[in-house]
Parts: structure tokens; sequence; C-alpha cells
């Protein structure tokens, strides 16, 4: 049972065939090339066509009859595949109006639903919007929505205010022309289901979800981001020559590839019973998936890319934000100019280091926004998978650890993963029809295996030891060491191996709930990092120190020769601006002096027993 | 894995075939057919734009319940009405009426309501190019082909005009209007080898410069940019980056010659990019080549390089590199070699090479 799965990105186009070696699914080839959605052609099927050819000529396969079109199921000769499906997050957003009642309530819950799949929020209806009836039927003919997502009242609820909504939305539907009407995705109050399908019959599609407020109280997205999966679907079937031979092809159609990151966290995080933080971030759009405390949460933002989307994600993190990542002086129309090219050309990379910073400090800045809108504010996450080329494609799998670190802050101990081949989104996509191949692939060391990190909470004193780490091989042979604070330690265990690893925090911080911990760690292409930075993750508050610190904390993630930042750089330019002031020293960066209580001083008598337990431990 | 990298036309002959479409968003009439010769200035399809929506509400003027309202409705969806056309009332003539506020189209009658779309705005969509009518994209526009000359820039402000070119003089563009437009220069699409600066926007927008092609701007000045009525073509970006060699020696080529600027404002997932046309028939024994889809990065290509340090700069490839190596940011890239056209060789991330296509 072969799978061929294929994904397209803004920029590229990714395939993976999966296929059973000794009965159980594997990965046995993959191929990228450029998405072809642009000059000199715009039909996918070029690109298509592009990454068939590369796997054929890895594999000695064909997947393709005499008229071009995939063999499927695959034959006797193993000539095509069995199952074809294809993801995407390339075609355009949809434009998306959100109608509640009360803005708060319903009409928050709708947004909510909207940021599970790729949604522009063109415009927002409730009751409290201050517009009057008329002004609300022009808002809506004039975004021009694909899909208009309607929320309102608690489940057996009143029905009167409701209803007057829907009659707004029944009459700019009707003088919207028929070929651009949208989807109606109705999410509220489940007794009037009836009256919805009655209002919009023979006008314009409505998909019905369970009710996003079912009380005041409760939230229930998932019902509602499953029927905006299905509008996503039906705008992607709209989207003409770029998608048509492909959807006719795919078993399910052209799923969101990120659909594939809600359906891999959930099951890794069902499976471990562990939070779970996967993250991607792309050129038009990024994807968080988050499990945490059985339950998942999805941020899909539009406006957050480091291509096509990097103007947008300058405005949602502001020229302040990302300074606070830059080693130098930057005026905002320096950033700006930055941000405008890489919307023109978005498959370039950064090849000399300042524009190395400035990429890294979107990335960074970007993937802190969107973790940060799914609401979810842990930092406990056993397991973090870094996706998107931006992350996955430095070409150092240790850089990538450490961005995605900066990025997930977490705190404790974390698996770090890493999916360069977009394995996830095909995964999320087969896992429809072979739930088995999800598993199977997952559990096999498919996706990229980076390490295991070590982080620690609170504002460790800078260069004085904050963690003190034990490791014992499996040969028996134990190393020791201690990190400084606002350092970085890496030990290069190598992948399939394990060790027995004790860490001790410091005075002035910790691993959560825990000062020390005593696990079982993984190797892998990076081996074990010890990150003693703190967290939040705050670097220094001038250019002149993060000069020096972060060339730092890259030499020790990667262990790379130390590249310095010019002195040049280092002289503020003149702006024509007020905001083209260096950065100030951050918000939450305000020093405090290290008095040291009657609590403090307790604390430390543990730290210090446990240490001189650690000791102990490690000696014998 | 082959690489097949970005193409961007820096063409003295070649086929143009362009999709002509209306805004994915706007409804449209197709107003040509397959096969028709095309000029500039020809309409391929008119769209629609919706025109404001005005509401009357009948049953609080009759005071009647929605139902009872409707049932005195005068007009049905898709009636013209004037300003002083009765909409509702029990007679058209006499009696209690409603008279409709604003002239324009019933778009719906129901619930108790009366909406009366006003005139709706129309859009021409002109063809462009000279040429011939290859397909028809139903509601949107059509494909348009011919041949000519073709380069390509990254950045428009969205207008499009069709005049002579020149080269600003060596002097700069600034010394052609110190103190009123030169009138050589008046009417003509100019070409400056120097950023636009905002004095430079300025004079653009008030004396008779036909249109501008220039390397660069700063992305500050994007609001003024796109305020302006005259096409503003960018060929390299935002920021201080020179002209390319090889584009500016295209554009010199065209010097005098009637050209069309498109200065396209690029979206993201687009088939279309600003670019200057002039239309030409290939001489006896050439052939116009046509953009290479299934072309691949190898060593022979000319290239332009996208990126810093050699950003804007023209060369060609010399030599793949078989496996990615670490570039002097400390990240770890597939590379090629080029030879830049003062004869020094460079390795550069193939990503950030653009094939000057054919």
């Amino acid at each position: 049972m072969s799978i061929l799965a294929i994904d397209f990105g803004s920029i590229h186009t990714r395939a993976v065939l999966l296929d059973r070696i000794d009965g159980v699914y594997q990965l046995v080839a993959r191929a990228e090339t450029r998405t072809t959605n642009g000059f000199p052609v715009q039909d996918l099927s070029v690109g298509f066509d592009r990454v068939l050819r590369d796997i054929s000529a890895a594999t000695g396969r064909t997947f393709t009859g005499p008229a071009g079109l995939l063999i499927t199921p695959e034959n006797v000769d193993r000539a095509g595949v069995d199952l074809f499906v294809a993801t995407a997050s390339v075609s355009r957003p949809l434009r998306t109006i959100i109608v509640g009642l009360m803005r708060e309530y319903s009409a928050e819950s709708a947004r909510r639903a909207a940021s599970g799949t790729y949604a522009d929020i063109v415009a927002s209806i409730h009751l409290d919007d201050g517009r009057t009836t008329e002004e609300r039927l022009n808002a809506i003919i004039d975004a021009q929505p694909d899909v208009i997502v309607v929320a309102g009242g608690v489940d057996g609820g009143s029905k009167a205010a409701l209803s007057e909504t829907l009659a707004l939305i029944r009459m700019a539907v009707s003088v919207i022309d028929k070929a651009r009407r949208p989807v109606v995705v109705y999410a509220g109050n489940g007794s009037v289901i009836e009256d919805v399908q009655a209002a919009f019959k023979d006008l314009c599609e409505v998909l019905i979800a369970r009710n996003v407020r079912p009380t005041i109280e409760d939230e229930q997205l998932a019902n509602a981001r499953a029927q905006l999966t299905r509008a996503f679907d039906r705008h992607q079937e709209r989207q003409g020559k770029a998608f048509a031979s492909i959807t006719s092809m795919a078993a399910s159609g052209v799923i969101p590839t990120a659909q594939g990151y809600s359906t891999v966290v959930q099951y890794l995080g069902q499976r471990s019973r562990e939070n779970v933080l996967a993250l991607d971030i792309g050129s038009a759009a990024s994807t968080a998936a988050l499990w945490v405390d059985g339950a998942l949460h999805t941020a899909i933002r539009t406006d957050i890319g480091l291509g096509h989307s990097a103007p947008r994600l300058l405005d949602v993190v502001g020229v302040e934000a990302l300074r606070r990542w830059l080693p130098f002086y930057i005026r905002r129309v320096d950033l700006m100019n930055y941000v405008a090219n890489k919307s023109l050309r978005p498959m370039t990379v950064p090849a000399e280091l300042r524009e190395t910073y400035l990429e890294h400090a979107l990335l960074r800045t970007g993937g802190r926004a969107l973790i940060t809108s799914t609401g979810v504010a842990t930092r406990d996450f056993p397991t973090i998978i870094a996706a998107g080329a931006g992350l996955t494609a430095t070409g150092d799998p240790s850089y990538t650890a450490m961005l995605a670190l900066d990025i997930a802050q977490p705190v404790g101990v974390s698996r770090l993963l890493s999916d360069p081949f977009a394995l996830i989104p095909a995964l999320g996509a087969a896992a429809i029809a072979k739930p088995e191949a999800v598993v199977q692939v997952l559990d096999g060391s498919n996706l990229e295996m980076l390490g295991t990190a070590f982080s620690l909470a609170g504002k460790p004193s800078p260069d004085r030891p904050a963690m003190h780490v034990s490791i014992r091989l499996s040969d028996g042979r134990s190393v020791k060491h201690a990190v400084d604070g606002g350092h970085i330690w890496l030990y290069a265990l190598p992948l399939g191996e394990t060790a027995d690893v004790r860490v001790q925090a410091g005075r002035s911080g910790s691993f959560g709930k825990a000062r020390r911990l005593h696990v079982k760690a993984e190797g892998g292409i990076v081996g074990l990092i010890f990150d003693a930075r703190g967290r939040p993750l705050e670097p220094a508050s001038t250019p002149e120190a993060r000069a020096k610190q972060m060339p730092q904390w890259i030499l020790e993630a990667t262990d790379a020769p130390m590249i310095d930042i010019p002195v040049r750089w280092l002289k503020p330019e003149l702006g024509e601006d007020k905001d083209d002031a260096p950065a100030g020293e951050p918000s939450g960066a305000r020093k405090t002096r290290g008095r040291r209580g009657k609590r403090g001083k307790v604390q430390q008598e543990e730290a210090d027993d446990a240490l001189k337990e650690l000791r102990d431990a490690t000696l014998s | 894995m082959p690489h097949y990298p970005e193409q961007r036309l820096i063409s003295r002959l070649t086929v143009v075939q362009r999709d002509v479409l209306l805004p994915e968003l706007t409804t449209g009439a197709v107003e040509t057919m397959l096969d028709k010769r095309v000029d500039i200035r020809d309409v391929i399809a008119r769209g629609i734009r919706p025109g404001y929506h005005t509401l009357v509400d009948v049953a609080r003027y009759f005071n009647k319940p929605p139902d009872r309202a409707d049932q005195l409705a005068l007009v049905k969806a898709g009636d013209v009405v004037e300003q002083i056309t009765p909409i509702a009332g029990r007679n058209p003539e006499r009696g209690k009426r409603l008279f409709a506020p604003v002239p324009g189209r019933v778009a719906y009658v129901g619930g108790g309501l009366i909406v009366i779309e006003q005139k709706p705005e129309v859009t021409t969509l002109e063809a462009g190019l000279r040429g011939i009518v290859t397909a028809i994209h139903s509601g949107r526009g059509a494909t348009v082909e011919t041949t000519g000359a073709a380069l390509q820039g990254v950045w428009g402000n969205g207008r499009r005009t069709a005049a002579a070119l020149r080269l600003e003089p060596e002097t700069g563009i600034e010394s052609t209007f110190e103190d009123e437009i030169d009138l050589k220069y008046m009417g003509v699409i100019i070409v400056t080898r120097r950023k636009l600066s905002r004095f430079t926007l300025e004079a653009i927008a008030d004396i008779g410069f036909g249109g501008v092609v220039a390397p660069s701007m700063d992305y500050t000045l994007i609001d003024l940019a796109m305020s302006i009525a005259k096409p503003i073509m960018l060929t390299e970006g935002f920021g201080s980056i020179s002209m390319n060699r090889a584009m500016l020696s295209g554009l010199a080529d065209l010097e005098g010659q009637h050209v069309l600027l498109d200065a396209y404002l690029p979206r993201a997932g687009d088939h279309r990019r600003p670019e200057v046309i002039v239309n030409a028939q290939a001489r006896q024994g050439e052939t116009p080549s046509r953009p290479n889809v299934m072309l691949t990065l190898r060593p022979g290509l000319n290239v332009r390089i996208t990126r810093e340090p050699y950003v804007g700069q023209s060369g060609q490839v010399v030599n793949l590199l078989k496996s990615p190596i670490l570039v002097d940011n400390g990240l770890r890239l597939p590379c090629a070699q080029i030879t830049l056209a003062g004869g020094e060789t460079v390795t550069v991330p193939i990503a950030n090479l653009e094939v000057i296509g054919r």
C-alpha cells in the first residue's frame, strides 16, 4: 500500500512517498521544487510533474500513465500509487466576515474558530458595533466575502436578536451576484438551525456547525473549524486552473496544510499524554498547533510569514520588537525596505550576516506572536516540532534547534524535532484514509530528531553557574558541566543514544515546578542542549550588548566559528523620525537587585543541598 | 534534485503571453473573442463594483408588520427607479406612498424592506498590449499573445501608459525639471538609474512625464507613489539598489521607441509582473523565444543576483556546488559559483539567483 502526498506551499511544492516496508509505513523518497503559481506558468500541475519525476528518478518507479495521469491503485509492476493525497496553503485566504451578537462572546468565538483555517477577517458585524442596519448591509457587500461565519446565542436561548441578524445576512447575500455568493457557516444557537436552513435555501451554501458558545461559559470550536475547512475546500475548487487537475486526482480533494499539524499534534499529545507544540512558519501563512492539557489549540495566521506576508508581520509585531532581536542599529526605513523586498522575492535567503539577523528577528518575533495568538500561556512543551523552510532550511540542525528554542521558549525538558520534508501535512491528509500510516511513520524515525533541550525559567545571574549538569552515558562514562546564566551548552549525544541526565537549577532559576530534573534523555543530530538563558527569553537591552551576546549564543548553540558584529554597525544612524532612536530597554527587562531575604536564603540552602546530592550521585 | 530558478525577462524578442484579467473579486463580462486582434486600448472586459445600497424601511413608514408591508411594494428586484418613483403604497398614483430616496436599481424586496442599489461603478479592462486573443477566461478577461521585447520589473504602482521611452540625461532626472520640464521629456517614459526620492516623486506627480522606470525607492514612499496617476516601475526593489546592468542595457536599446509601461502592482501568487513591452515582429531567420517552464539552473546561464552582498549584479553560472556550503553568515546553503560582469567569481545561494529570461 503506497501513499504519495504532495504539499503545495506558497514557495515550495514538496512530495513524499510512503510505502510499507516489512509491514510498516516508512518514508521512501521525497522531492521538492518551486511552486508553479507565478511567472512563467500558473499551473500547480507543472510543479507536480517535476516532483514526480524526481521521485521516479530516486526510486526507479513510474507514477503516471501514457496520458500523464497518475496511476491509482498501484499495479503489479509497482507503477502508480494506492493513495494520492494533496495539501495546500498556496491559495488566497478565505475572505471571512465574522457575525455575532456580542463582540466579546459569540463574535470572539467565531473569530477564534476562523483562526483554525486560512482566513482573512475582512469585516466583523455584531450588535454593539455602532453601525446602522444599512451600514452593516453595505459592510457585508463591500467586503466581498468568501465565507460568512455566523454565531450567537446560547443553545435554547432567545431567538429574536439572532433572527434579525440572520435576516440582514440573508438580505446581503441576496443582493450579491450569484456567482460570487459566499458560503454561510452557521455556528450559533442550535434551536434555530431549521430557520437558518430555510432562510438560505436556494440562495447559497450553508454549512451547519455546533454552537461555538453552547453556554456563556463554554466555548466549542472544533466543529465550526471542521466546517470552515470544508468551506476552504470549496474555495480551492473555485481557484480554477491552478488547482483543477490536482483536485481531480486527490482522493479527498485538496486539504489545508494546517490540518496536518492539528492531526499529528493531537495524535502525539494523546499518545504521550503530554503537551506538544508544532510550528510552521511559512512565507505567506504560519501555523501553530498545540496540544495542552488534553485540548487542541491552533492558530493559522495569514499575516505572519517570512516572505509574502513579511510586511504584514512587521505590522503585527512592530519595529521595536524586531529591533530587540538585532545586534546592531537599524533605521525604520531599512527594516521596511527589507520586508518589502522579501515580499517581492519571497524565495530568497539571507546570504550576509546583517540580513540573517533580520530574517531571524522576523522568525523569532513572528513565531512568538503566532504562539501568543493561540491564547495558551504554558511553556511546558515536552515535544516541539519545527517546520517551514525559515526554521528547517538553515543547513545546520543546531541553528534550527536554537531558533526553535528562541521561538517556543519552553521550560523544562523538550524533545526537539524538525520536519524539513513536509511529512506532517502529508500525514494529516493520509490520516483520513490510512490512519495507521500516521502512527507508523511517526513511531519510526521519519521526523528529524534534533535532540533534547533542558531550559531554565527565571532570570539566571549572567555568567554565574545556573545549571549544574551531570550526564551518565550508556557506556558508564559520566560528564559534568556547569552552565552559566545567559549561556547555552551543547553536548553531542548522537542520534539513537540515550543518557541519564540530572540537572540542578542554580539560585535564580527553575524548571517550572521543579528545580532539579532527572531524566533519560534522547540524543539527536544536535544532541543535548542546555539553555540557561532564562524565560521569558529577553536579549540584552542595547544593540552594543546584543552584539556581544547574540554571536556568542550562535557559537554556543552551533559550535560554528563566531562571527563578530562589525563595529560600524553599532553607530546609531540618524533617521527621519523618532522611531529611529535605538531600541530602549524592554519594559519587562527592569533590573532587580538580588536582595536575598529569608525566603531566598532558604531556597539557596535547598539548592546547595541538592547540588551536594547531585555531586554525590554522579561521583558514586 | 534540479533547481528551477526564478525567471525574470530581459528579452529583446520573446513571445509575450499575458492573462489580462479583472480583479478576482470583480464581477464582469468579457467583451472580446478568441483569435481577435486587439490593440493596447481595446476593451477586453468590463467589471462591475457594487454601488452603495440604500435601505428603505417600508414596514416602519406604513407602520405595518413586515409581511403586510411587503404587500405594499410597488417594485420588484431588478426594477430601475428614479428619485421620484413610488416604491410602496396601496396605489402608485395617489394616497400615502413611499418614494425612492435615491435613483438606482431595486436589489431586494422582503422582510418589510426595500434595498436600492445606487449606480454601480463600472471599470473597463484594456488589452494593454497589441496582439491576438488566444484564450477567454469567462467573466474575467482573456489571454493576449504577441511578440516583442519584454523587460520585467519587480514593483509597480498599478498604472499603465504607452509612450516614447527615454533615458535620463547624465546629470540625472532632476536636471530635466529645474524650472520647468525640458520639452524633450514632456510626455515620455523616463528611465532613471538612481533611486527615486520624495522630491523626484513629487515632481513626477506635478509635471509632464508620461511615466518613470527606476531601480529602487524607499518603502516609506509607497503611499506617495501609489497616489501618483502616472506609472512608476521599480526594476530592483526597495532601498538603495542600483539598476542591474542587463536591465539598463535593455532599456537603453529601447531609447526613443514607443513602449508600453505596465506598472502592474504585483500580488502574492500572481502570474503577472510589472513590465515594459515593445511590440516587434521577428525578422527573417529570427525565432522569438518562449519562457522555458522546465528551465533548470546550469552552468552557462546568465543570472541576476537578488540579495546582498551582490544584489542587482549580473553574471554567469560557472559551477553548481554539489553540497550545501557554509556561507559568510553562518548558514549552510546550496550555492552556485557565478562570474560577475567584472570578472570576479563569487559564491551565491542558488535561491538568490534569477535567470535573465529569454
